[in-house]
């Protein structure tokens, strides 16, 4: 009886500490305990990708998505259109020109970037969203309840979301097949492409090589590494012969994407301090009220 | 005891320079190199190779040519055995046509340390996952090789212009390795240019030049892409080439000049150039000849008729009768050149009339014809 109950007072304490230790303003989507040297990422060589689309056929094979035959996605006419990630395409190739060489555009292919400081595993509310250590923002399904606000926080508007499903609708994203890769497999995506135009790697090492192939080819690629530092780094990084701005990836400054909403937001949810002040507030109107109320009934008998 | 201990350490750490020192990987660049060409740090070691990325063996000396008639004809790719049939690459016709571009073998054999030429596979390894990420794996580099020109040509991706899958019937003509491996791009026979002068019409007899006039495809495509040829979606290939520059580096013409201009330039097709035009018929032997081994320059003009101003060593007794296909009998063995050839017209046919008597002549001949031809 002692015992047990040294142990209560002694649990109370641990996690009454753990709470007065935690304030909102050092609250961080991407912890930094997460961000180890040895998290994965993959690099996409846009001047390498020939946009056959097995990246697009591999993805719905991986995620339990009808994907059709192989030959299906020797199809151009989709590049005639501008595509996003949605629910039944988790990645999604698309096709610019190029003015150097007309007869041979460029493609890149666009999926989840898997942010180092993910806003939507800010933005979530329930925190179904995570950062995984390898690399990987995923989601549980059973948790998220789809408030969508992970798809209003997210810099490149990847989630999707299951509006055509009127019962348990599920938000969708590149999950980097966490399945996989968790147990050191690599991404569909990798595997299938044909051109190695995407490389699987530990992200450091990423940006290694990107650096070499831009120091050894000046001509082919534009000095900039994309997602190396944009949105505080993206495990997700491209290389491109012309400006990413040309090529529909958005431009972002160095700052963390959760920033400033974060802490206003964590501050919110919390400790439920303003919900709680701000009900009990409504409560105390109420009361009020219907002390007013019920001395008007009252007086009015 | 002692002797014998430093001695035996002695040795051990000798052995183990030496055998450090040994480059054990089996490709290892055997020319005569700065190790630092290739190795980035200054102890490189067989796990730890340091190589600096994309190593520039393209200078001049250190990648290997080979002709293109020495090379292995097909190469076959099963490393996808298991789903596909094998591709029957055809190397010894890439080899041909690479010789047109500025890379020849190297275009493909890029970075081959000297030494032997090596297989693809002997760098780019199978698998994603890889440790050192600079070298790209064997499918990317399979790929990346086929794909980079014949993404020119077709304009498509279809994986099926390389992979059958197992079982299914092989593509037009994928199995008879025989005739695959003796498969040469066929020499376009003709070209008719249209141009904008008032003549518009240029005939290029473009297999002449190469059958006949002794040219070598790179003497004139000098710095070729597959696709400016090959390209499915735009047939008539633009001729970035100056035509004028290809045509004069031989063709001495002055393009001011509107009389030099009207030996290409003309309302209709010319007829090929025929060298019996010139009054002169080429003969068995001197039709193998290069155009260039008897006019020298770029004026083809006239030359001397007889036969020593070639050949210079044609005297009496060095001179075989024979290949002209006629046999002396041996009545006239021994006679001298200018006995029949009077004054030295070597390219007229000698008349037996002017030493023999009409009666015997022309029954009886002074030797015999080993074939018919016209001696002019």
């Amino acid at each position: 009886m002692n015992q047990s109950r040294r142990n209560f007072i002694k649990t109370a304490g641990v996690i009454g500490a753990g709470i007065a230790g935690v304030k909102p303003d050092k609250v961080s989507a991407g912890p930094k305990n997460i961000l180890s040297d040895d998290r994965m990422g993959v690099l996409v060589d846009t001047t390498v990708c020939i946009g056959c689309r097995r990246c697009e056929f591999a993805c719905r094979g991986a995620h339990d998505i009808p994907n059709g035959e192989m030959k299906d996605y020797d199809d151009r006419s989709v590049f005639e259109n501008m595509r996003r990630p949605d629910v039944d395409a988790l990645t999604v190739v698309n096709q610019f020109e190029n003015p150097e060489n007309t007869a041979r555009p460029i493609d890149v292919k666009v999926q989840c970037m898997h942010c180092d400081q993910p806003a939507c595993v800010s933005a979530c509310i329930v925190g179904a969203f995570s950062k995984q250590e390898n690399g990987a923002v995923i989601w549980d399904t059973d948790k998220c309840i789809g408030c969508r606000y992970c798809m209003v926080a997210c810099p490149f508007q990847v989630p999707a979301f299951e509006y055509e499903k009127a019962i348990q609708p599920r938000i969708m994203k590149c999950d980097f097949c966490f399945d996989r890769t968790k147990d050191g497999g690599i991404p569909a995506c990798v595997e299938i492409c044909p051109m190695e135009a995407l490389t699987y790697g530990k992200r450091f090492e990423l940006v290694k090589l990107a650096r070499k192939k831009i120091e050894a080819n000046p001509d082919r690629y534009i000095n900039h590494i994309y997602g190396e530092h944009e949105v505080g780094g993206t495990s997700w990084m491209y290389l491109a012969a012309r400006d990413f701005k040309e090529l529909a990836l958005p431009e972002h400054s160095d700052a963390p994407a959760p920033g400033a909403s974060e802490s206003i937001q964590h501050a919110i949810f919390k400790y439920f301090i303003p919900p709680i002040s701000l009900f009990a507030l409504l409560g105390g109107i109420m009361w009020m009220g219907k002390n007013k109320n019920g001395n008007e009934l009252e007086s009015g008998e | 005891m002692k002797k014998m201990l430093s001695l035996f350490f002695t040795v051990c750490l000798t052995g183990n320079v030496v055998f450090s020192q040994t480059p054990v990987f089996k490709n290892h660049a055997k020319a005569p190199l700065e190790c630092n060409q290739c190795h980035a740090c200054e102890n490189p070691t067989y796990k730890n190779p340091c190589l600096t990325i994309f190593p520039d063996f393209r200078r001049e000396g250190l990648s290997i040519m080979r002709p293109a008639d020495d090379v292995e004809a097909l190469v076959t790719i099963d490393t996808l055995a298991n789903l596909y049939e094998p591709s029957i690459f055809k190397h010894k016709l890439h080899a041909e046509m690479s010789a047109l571009s500025t890379g020849g073998c190297a275009s493909c054999h890029h970075n081959n340390p000297p030494g032997d030429i090596l297989a693809c596979i002997e760098c780019h390894k199978p698998g994603a996952l890889r440790d050192d990420l600079t070298v790209i794996g064997l499918k990317g580099a399979y790929h990346g090789q086929c794909l980079n020109c014949h993404r020119d040509w077709s304009h498509d991706t279809d994986c099926i212009k390389c992979h059958v899958e197992k079982g299914d019937e092989p593509l037009a003509g994928g199995t008879n390795f025989t005739e695959m491996s003796q498969f040469t791009e066929p020499i376009l026979p003709k070209v008719v240019y249209e141009t904008d002068e008032d003549n518009p019409i240029v005939t290029f007899y473009h297999d002449a030049h190469s059958d006949i006039y002794g040219l070598q495809c790179v003497d004139c495509h000098k710095n070729e892409t597959c696709g400016r040829c090959h390209d499915t979606m735009e047939k008539t290939a633009d001729v970035e080439m100056e035509p004028h520059e290809n045509c004069q580096s031989c063709h001495d013409c002055d393009t001011d000049n509107d009389k030099d201009c009207l030996k290409c330039h003309d309302t209709k097709e010319k007829p090929p150039f025929d060298h019996q035009t010139t009054g002169w018929v080429l003969s068995r032997y001197h039709n193998k000849l290069t155009c260039l081994d008897c006019h020298s320059g770029t004026r083809f003009s006239r030359l001397d008729k007889t036969c020593t101003a070639c050949h210079k060593n044609w005297e009496n007794g060095t001179f075989k009768h024979s290949v002209t296909g006629f046999i002396f009998d041996e009545n006239h063995e021994d006679n001298d050149c200018v006995d029949c050839h009077l004054k030295r017209r070597y390219d007229q046919k000698p008349v037996c009339s002017e030493c023999h008597d009409e009666i015997t002549y022309p029954e009886k001949l002074p030797g015999k014809f080993i074939q018919k031809r016209t001696l002019q």
